[in-house]
């Protein structure tokens, strides 16, 4: 298997962008304001910000699963709408080149068994079955999981149901990578293993986005952080280094406490 | 309500498989064509809902339990065809993994609790709430708990119709009964009382109890059925008919369940025999079933009613059909009145109730902590020795079922496992095979016979591996608690008439005691329904679930459902690990014992309103997780399965033992 890069289409452009893009939930609750973001290939994107400050709409929006109220999200040089997606030719190119993996592993590890979970986004893009036989085979081997392939996953633990979920979207060999709070309820170890093969698949030529507010893992699994603030905005943008560095953007955005007068800090950041 | 194999000839059970088929069709249709591919997380959410509703036991006085069904909840929150999928799923679930309701008898189960039962109650819910009612009106609820009380009770009447014909229509020369011994003078009124007093009532507060809540705490889940079905009221719906003409109409309804059920061109000549299919499952034994009913019928019609002495069961089931009726309409409009009362009471007073705990908690992060936070609790002691204890709660047994549900699971995972004979035997085979033999063990009237097949499957649960004394008490555990409490009364002469083997002396001059007859029925039907269990437990032990769904997909079962399926047995798990946290979390904050039955009742309609919007949520994300990778409402799958010699041997070694069995049961006489 060749994990090659493979960025056709946007003419050495960024792979994605967003131009002011905003969203409400129910038409009322906003989740983003006016953000605007260019992620370019092979680039490792960390969005960072507290609970509920729009990080994981924002890659469902890049994954093409909800669309922006204003502003116009562009993918690969192509605009993704609602109605670009109904096109079949179009979502299979789209669906195929984003992978997503979701925060909620339950949610992302829906079938009866593992083999089954990993073929089900193969089958979709129309590969035969003996071609998707023989990717599953491969990426059960290249996640080492291969013990858990006729199991249910009700009987998997958290650290192997993220491993089926990472398996379920590698499979299908995504250009660029979308992880939800990737090491979040981790052991460590597992935590380690993630970030590892993060790095791994960056350095076969994925673009790697994701969220997190574990602040801790930025200077290996982030060229570049994007920091929103608690009004759904984007509060600043730079390389791992300065947004650590800087203090008093981290406690505006409410991701670190703010001191007390005093008290000396618990964590050197 | 769950009606198990052996209570029904396989010709009653082959119509209403007719009849459901026609129903799932179109259930499937507009299910896909509605709002596409997000349904089908939502429907499989919604089998998983109703599964764990049915085991959620709620205690009643006289000791014993009752459950819900959910079929109207599910109808009102998602549409009653989508009520339609995810109860008939829920049902499989139970009848395939769980041995809970027959495998042949799964047509009439879903006729009952799958069909009639939300069709009913969202049509009664439809009449009472008109679309332009505000989301949280209170009639909502109301409307809901009317419908689920009403839905269940006429599913339960079906069901008290569909025992009691059995002894009319099949039945010895000598007036042996060969399925389920009652008559309708006598089902009706069994199964109408339990649930008009106890069942109907708890499916009704339960229903009333999750609409409520999720009116306080979670509205978008309301609006799904609107969204998702706008064209429904003009399809199915009466448009502005009262109350009261929905009543009437049910009645009639009610009253022409029967007929539907005997007419013979009924469920047959309403989908092609060609769609039907039915040589392939081994269902030759139809037409004449057919030819049985029907002259059953003409008879009863022309040779009039004879009421002076009772002979006739229709006199009686119309009798108890009409009190029936009386008592249902007599409880809704008490129902009413109290329920309007008192929510007239409750918004005459402040709403103290609804703590906004967010508000509460989320806002003030630099606040002093409570100074009685930091103090101890005076007078609790954490050894219990204050106030006294009682054992588990009936939601804590409840729960004991929810980890046996696990349990079982996971030893049916380890004894699939093993390497026996039919461990080796291909599913799709084995299905088939097990639904022919079914079907043979049914047809079966001689006593001896069905001993035999009986001993045969004991015989390949050890060539299985299975163990043994595990497998005949998993049998012989659920006969005496149903089928023989079921069964005994129907020896007495009062129940089957006939020659008195065992007098009791008399009862105003007539001679009262066992009969042949009615000992003769009671066996036969305690061993075909030990057997046709056997059977059941046989595949189940020894298919690992996944392969079993897999040969529902290569046999005949549509992908759509299969998918639903997998899903809602996959998310029964998640959800059940919900109920449980829940109850825990519950407990932890507990002071003292659940010595309050009513609390824990609460507990159930909030927790179930709770799971709901869980259990949403979840599915929201899933259809998602499904989006993200590429799925656009068609749903495929890898085929993995070949034929073997040893499948061959096997399917060849099953037709003759069939051939053999009916042969025997021949020569033994009928």
């Amino acid at each position: 298997m060749h994990w090659g890069a493979d960025c056709h289409g946007t003419g050495g452009g960024p792979l994605l962008a967003l131009h002011g893009v905003s969203y409400r939930y129910l038409d009322r609750f906003p989740a983003l304001d006016d953000v605007s973001l260019a992620v370019h290939p092979q680039e490792k994107v960390a969005l960072l910000g507290a609970n509920g400050s729009g990080k994981s709409t924002l890659l469902k929006v890049l994954d093409g699963l909800v669309f922006p109220d204003d502003g116009v999200y562009e993918a690969f040089g192509a605009k993704v709408t609602e109605a670009n997606l109904e096109d079949e030719q179009f979502n299979r190119g789209f669906r195929s080149r984003i992978g997503f993996v979701f925060q909620n592993s339950d949610a992302q590890v829906f079938s009866p068994t593992v083999r089954e979970e990993i073929a089900f986004g193969p089958l979709n893009m129309g590969l035969t079955p003996a071609e998707v036989e023989a990717r599953v085979a491969d990426t059960l081997e290249m996640l080492d999981i291969a013990d858990l392939a006729d199991r249910a996953p009700y009987q998997l633990s958290g650290g192997q149901k993220k491993r089926v979920a990472i398996a379920s979207v590698l499979v299908m060999n995504p250009e660029v990578l979308l992880f939800d709070e990737p090491t979040a309820a981790l052991d460590p170890r597992t935590a380690e293993w993630l970030m590892d093969l993060i790095v791994d698949l960056n350095r076969a030529g994925k673009t790697i986005v994701l969220a997190t507010h574990d602040l801790d893992i930025l200077d290996v699994l982030a060229d570049r952080c994007v920091v929103f603030s608690e009004d759904h905005r984007i509060a600043a943008e730079g390389s791992p280094g300065d947004v650590l560095a800087d203090r008093a953007l981290l406690e505006s955005v409410n991701l670190v406490a703010r001191r007390r007068a005093g008290e000396r800090p618990c964590r050197a950041l | 309500m769950h009606i198990p194999d052996g209570y029904l000839s396989p010709s009653t059970c082959a119509v209403f498989y007719g009849a459901s088929v026609p129903v799932w069709v179109t259930a499937g249709r507009r299910v896909k064509k509605v709002v596409k591919s997000r349904y089908v997380p939502l429907v499989a959410i919604g089998a998983a809902y109703s599964f764990l509703v049915m085991m959620f036991n709620v205690p009643i006085p006289d000791g014993t339990t009752a459950h819900a069904v959910g079929a109207v909840l599910i109808a009102v929150l998602l549409g009653p065809w989508a009520a339609v999928i995810a109860v008939s799923i829920a049902l499989l679930i139970q009848a395939l993994f769980f041995g809970d309701g027959g495998v042949l008898a799964y047509g009439a189960n879903v006729f009952n609790m799958a069909v009639v039962m939300p069709f009913v109650g969202y049509g009664v819910y439809r009449a009472l709430v008109h679309r332009n009612h505000a989301l949280t009106s209170p009639r909502r609820p109301l409307g809901a708990a009317v419908g689920a009380y009403v839905g269940l009770n006429v599913a339960a009447l079906c069901t008290a119709v569909e025992f009691g014909l059995q002894p009319e229509l099949f039945h010895t020369a000598n007036g042996t009964p060969l399925y389920a011994p009652f008559h309708l003078s006598q089902t009706i009124p069994a199964m109408a009382f339990a649930h008009l007093v106890v069942a109907g009532v708890v499916e009704a507060v339960l229903t009333a109890g999750v609409i409520t809540y999720l009116q306080k705490a979670n509205r978008p889940v309301l609006q799904i059925n609107q969204e998702m079905t706008p064209d429904w009221e003009i399809e199915a719906a009466p448009r502005r008919l009262g109350w009261r003409w929905a009543l009437i109409g049910l009645g009639v309804m009610a009253g022409l369940t029967p007929l539907g059920l005997i007419a013979p061109g009924g469920a047959f000549g309403e989908s092609a025999p060609a769609d039907l299919d039915l040589g392939r499952y081994h269902l030759d034994a139809v037409p004449s079933g057919l030819r049985h009913y029907a002259g059953f019928w003409h008879n009863a019609l022309f040779n009039g009613y004879d009421f002076s002495k009772d002979k006739h069961p229709a006199v009686g089931y119309l009798v108890s059909a009409v009190v029936g009726m009386l008592v249902i309409a007599l409880v809704v409009a008490v129902v009413f009145k109290l329920v309007g009362r008192a929510l007239r009471r409750r918004e005459s007073e402040p709403a103290a109730t609804v703590v906004d705990v967010r508000a509460r908690s989320g806002a003030r992060p630099s606040s002093a902590t409570p100074r009685w936070l930091l103090e101890a609790e005076v007078g609790l002691c954490p050894c219990g020795c204050i106030g006294k204890r009682r054992k588990g709660s009936f939601v804590e047994k409840t729960l004991n079922g929810g980890a046996g549900v696990l349990r079982q699971a996971m030893f049916s995972d380890d004894t699939a496992a093993r390497p026996g004979l039919l461990q080796r035997i291909d599913p799709r085979v084995k299905l088939a095979s097990l639904l022919g033999l079914l079907i043979t063990a049914a047809l079966v009237r001689n006593i001896p016979v069905l001993v035999a097949m009986y001993a045969a499957t004991l015989g390949l649960a050890a060539a299985s591996r299975l163990p043994v004394g595990f497998f005949v008490r998993r049998v012989w555990l659920f006969i005496p608690i149903f089928t023989g409490v079921v069964v005994l009364p129907a020896t007495f002469s009062f129940v089957t008439h006939g020659h008195i083997v065992v007098p009791l002396g008399s009862w105003f001059g007539h001679r009262v005691g066992l009969t042949s007859q009615g000992l003769h029925s009671a066996g036969l039907m305690v061993i075909r329904v030990a057997t046709s269990i056997s059977l059941v437990v046989l595949l189940t032990l020894t298919t690992p679930w996944t392969k079993l769904l897999a040969a529902l997909r290569s046999l005949f079962v549509p992908r759509m459902f299969i998918l639903v399926l997998g899903m809602a047995y996959r998310y029964l798990f998640h959800l059940l690990g919900s109920v449980t946290d829940m109850y825990t979390a519950r407990k932890a904050r507990m002071v003292g014992a659940e010595t309050d039955v009513a609390s824990g009742r609460a507990f159930v309609a909030a927790g179930a309103g709770a799971l709901f919007g869980k259990a949403q949520a979840l599915s929201e994300e899933v259809h998602m997780a499904m989006v993200a990778r590429g799925y656009t409402g068609d749903v495929r799958g890898l085929s993995r399965f070949r034929l073997r010699a040893v499948d061959g041997a096997w399917s060849l070694a099953c037709l003759l033992a069939a051939v053999l069995v009916i042969g025997g049961d021949h020569a033994l006489g009928r």
